[in-house]
């Protein structure tokens, strides 16, 4: 009477089931490790044709729609978006004073900005396509571009460059979960410190004493003499029974919106 | 045994890591998640579910600070998903 070998076959099973993954995952994670950029590299390259054709197909897409939409509607947003670019140029009307102003005050105090630090970059992806808050953009190193360049979306600053590849970058949100930064809040014409924490997809929070007055609607912004603005106070929570209050803060650019992003070369988040 | 049910269904399985490989460039990693769980049933000891997680962090990860800066978050949530789809497949006997 032949018997099966439990033994052989339990330890057989356990490595299939269990050991496996657990081994493959310890491999990858250790040549990793020991070639940081080596994989990161190699799949961003094979990535990358593949978000440049979803881009372009987006684009082309979009295009296609437009041509369904109903002529009443587009006049109905052709009107809105006029009213709202009015109201926009009416009060952007003494930012090229204030601009002027700013410049003239830095090279007084022989702080010039070089014009050639700016890069523009192209994203290809965004969240939520990844758990992390991180976008990856079309420059790498082969552009120049560094870790700790800080990734602005206009006069908002949105995160840092995390990793850096050949020709694609990794740019990592202040927003991400847990992630602390020290700021100002303008309110009245005052400015209130604050170290605020991410907590993903372009929400921050603070804590601070009740006794602080802050409002809703006000500004953001990291300490700099080009000052950048960081977020917008959203919400505050009040509790009576306790001695500091929780304020709620939100970017005020969609990551959803996003197309391109500005690279500042040669700044860190320290030396902002 | 085991062998033999992973040359029938080869082609297949290769052509599902290679679709979900491009889908993790594209979908967000919710539904990508969705769409790995059942195939974990069809195939036997699909570990591609750590592969493709691995995958994404190599191309998304960065440090979280509640995890005292680990990179590879995901990849450590797709082994106890592992884990526990094991268990599962077991007590249902797939």
């Amino acid at each position: 009477m032949n018997y099966r070998h439990i033994r052989k076959a339990k330890t057989e099973g356990f490595f299939w089931e269990l050991g496996l993954p657990f081994f493959f995952l310890g491999v990858l994670v250790l040549f990793h490790f020991m070639y940081p950029t080596l994989i990161g590299d190699f799949a961003s390259r094979l990535a990358s044709p593949f978000w440049k054709a979803e881009q372009f197909v987006i684009g082309e897409f979009k295009g296609t729609l437009s041509f369904f939409s109903s002529k009443q509607s587009l006049i109905e947003n052709t009107e809105r978006l006029t009213r709202e670019l009015e109201s926009a140029q009416i009060a952007l009307l003494d930012r090229e004073i204030l601009l002027e102003e700013n410049e003239t005050l830095k090279e007084q105090f022989s702080r010039f900005e070089d014009k050639d630090s700016r890069l523009i970059a192209a994203v290809l992806s965004i969240p939520p396509q990844s758990v992390y808050d991180t976008a990856i953009i079309d420059v790498g190193e082969a552009e120049g571009v560094r870790q700790g360049d800080l990734a602005l979306s206009g006069s908002v600053a949105l995160g840092t460059i995390q990793k850096v590849f050949r020709h694609t970058s990794r740019v990592e949100f202040f927003s991400t979960a847990g992630k602390k930064m020290s700021v100002s809040i303008l309110h009245n014409k005052t400015t209130v410190p604050a170290e605020v924490i991410g907590e993903g997809a372009g929400s921050y929070s603070s804590l601070l004493p009740k006794e602080v007055s802050i409002s809703v609607g006000d500004q953001v912004i990291m300490s700099d003499l080009s000052p950048l603005i960081f977020a917008r106070v959203e919400a505050i929570e009040n509790n009576p029974a306790d001695s500091f209050q929780t304020i709620r803060f939100r970017n005020p650019v969609s990551f959803q919106s996003l197309r391109f992003l500005e690279i500042r070369k040669g700044s860190t988040e320290n030396s902002l | 045994m085991i062998l033999n049910t992973q040359r029938k269904s080869l082609p297949l399985r290769l052509a599902t890591g290679f679709l979900l490989s491009v889908g993790t460039l594209f979908l967000p990693w919710w539904f990508m998640l969705l769409c790995i769980v059942p195939l974990f049933f069809v195939f036997d000891y699909y570990f591609e579910l750590c592969l493709l997680a691995f995958l994404m962090d190599v191309l998304y990860g960065s440090p979280l600070p509640h995890f005292g800066r680990f990179e590879f978050v995901f990849s450590i949530g797709s082994l106890l998903i592992y884990l526990i789809l094991t268990v599962i497949k077991k007590r249902i006997r797939v």
